[in-house]
């Protein structure tokens, strides 16, 4: 039995095998493949957005707020006859223009340099974490986008920041992600001032706030332009919990996105 | 000659479409549904009803193109891709030897806890210090995501079996005649 095995792994498919392996590692590492990665990736960009897209409508979370249950069914009523009258390209045609129209609605009334990208997959395959969420993104170095850049969605709202790029992708932290930090500021009398920090993959959480500081539910969060590459002022969330007590040093804010991140399909890199 | 072509270019076509969906659309469907692995469970098919060169071929496409587009250190999935078959194959040729649905299904499992821990393995040594480079194996999505992969490639797998083996002669049936 040793021996059948042992015969195996000397035969001459895994031998070729093993000399392709090394071919395409040591291609990669000195950068010969460069121009076939990136060929490889541009060309699949069309269909990856496609199946995308699709996909992120299935996964629209659905709103957790059960006061506006009413309204959300009203919502979807009126949605359900626009779907019979419109064919389903042309929703797909129209909600990308309503997207790049308000875009270029929040990019007139503020100065930011942008790059716009499409959202092509979350990066996952072993790797199940809702703690850890991650988009990629059809631009890269070559586009201008580099590590650290923010990103907001059509709104303004920023969702998350860069983390990797490689020459024609990048990937996103989306800052409900426990690994996404954000320099932030609260809209409070006091305009305090901390790290934002993604928690659980579903909300955010400022920490290290002294005690003296008043922090009110439903206070806005923005980011505090003390990061290199962040411009300030960026929404990032609200308010919905303080946690404060009175034998501790620092207090906490937990905050609540005002975005639905499972429903990217079109974003924006801030340039500084 | 020209068959095996164009049975090449058929394998590489459905590869294609499996490479589609686990990269744009399984990865953003719930959490659930995101431990579907389809190039594994493809990887496994035609280690059964082709041979392991076709499978070899396919675990390169597969592993070029995820260490292409995905962030993991390059090498990771081609790494995981070939050492699955190669594993399988070892597998298949010493102890599951008689191709029955009970074996096929047993070699999934075993395949996909294989597949998992040494894709986890690569990412942990190969992201040293870096974000991935938290020890995996004790950790609680580790081990649900284990599970749940294993049980959709049992589900696929067995599915496929189930209907390769009518038009197919080098299966055994699903139960075994008297």
């Amino acid at each position: 039995m040793k021996k059948n095995a042992l015969n195996f792994f000397i035969n001459r498919r895994v031998i070729i095998s093993l000399v392709i392996l090394a071919v395409i590692l040591i291609g990669h590492y000195s950068g010969l493949l460069k121009p076939v990665e990136g060929f490889v990736f541009s060309a699949a960009r069309p269909l990856n957005k496609v199946f995308y897209s699709k996909s992120s409508k299935i996964n629209q979370s659905p709103n957790q707020n059960e006061r506006n249950l009413p309204e959300e069914l009203a919502a979807c009523q009126q949605k359900m006859v626009s779907l019979a009258v419109d064919s389903s390209k042309t929703k797909e045609l129209q909600d990308e223009n309503n997207k790049l129209r308000a875009f270029i609605n929040f990019f007139s009334n503020h100065e930011y340099r942008k790059i716009y990208a499409d959202v092509l997959a979350q990066e996952f395959l072993t790797e199940k974490s809702e703690a850890r969420q991650n988009i990629i993104i059809d631009k890269g170095f070559k586009d201008g986008v580099s590590i650290g850049l923010g990103v907001i969605n059509e709104e303004g709202v920023i969702i998350g920041k860069v983390v990797e790029a490689k020459d024609r992708s990048a990937k996103i932290c989306l800052i409900t992600s426990n690994s996404c930090k954000l320099a932030a500021t609260l809209q409070n009398e006091d305009k305090t001032v901390g790290v934002s920090e993604g928690n659980l993959g579903l909300t955010i959480k400022m920490n290290f706030i002294p005690q003296t500081e008043k922090i009110n539910i439903n206070d806005l969060v923005i980011t505090s332009g003390l990061g290199e590459v962040i411009p300030r002022g960026l929404l990032i969330g609200r308010v919905s919990e303080v946690m404060d007590k009175s034998n501790e040093i620092w207090q906490s804010a937990v905050i609540e996105p005002l975005v639905d991140l499972n429903n990217l399909t079109i974003v924006a890199v801030v340039l500084p | 000659m020209p068959s095996r072509i164009f049975k090449i270019f058929l394998i590489l076509s459905i590869a294609l479409l499996a490479v589609f969906l686990q990269f744009s659309f399984i990865s953003s469907l719930p959490v659930f549904f995101r431990a579907i692995n389809l190039p594994l469970a493809f990887l496994l098919i035609l280690l059964i009803f082709f041979s392991s060169s076709e499978a070899l071929i396919a675990a390169f496409f597969f592993g070029f193109i995820f260490d292409s587009w995905y962030f993991s250190p390059f090498g990771t999935y081609l790494l995981s891709f070939l050492g699955i078959v190669l594993f399988a194959q070892v597998v298949l040729n010493n102890w599951l030897t008689n191709r029955s649905l009970y074996s096929f299904l047993v070699l999934t499992i075993i395949s996909s806890f294989f597949y998992n821990i040494v894709w986890s393995s690569f990412n942990f040594i190969f992201s040293l210090g870096g974000e991935g480079g938290r020890f995996f194996l004790f950790s609680w999505d580790f081990i649900k995501n284990l599970f749940f992969s294993a049980l959709w490639l049992v589900l696929i797998c067995g599915l496929s079996f189930v209907v390769l083996s009518q038009i197919s002669h080098r299966l055994k049936p699903v139960f075994l005649k008297r």
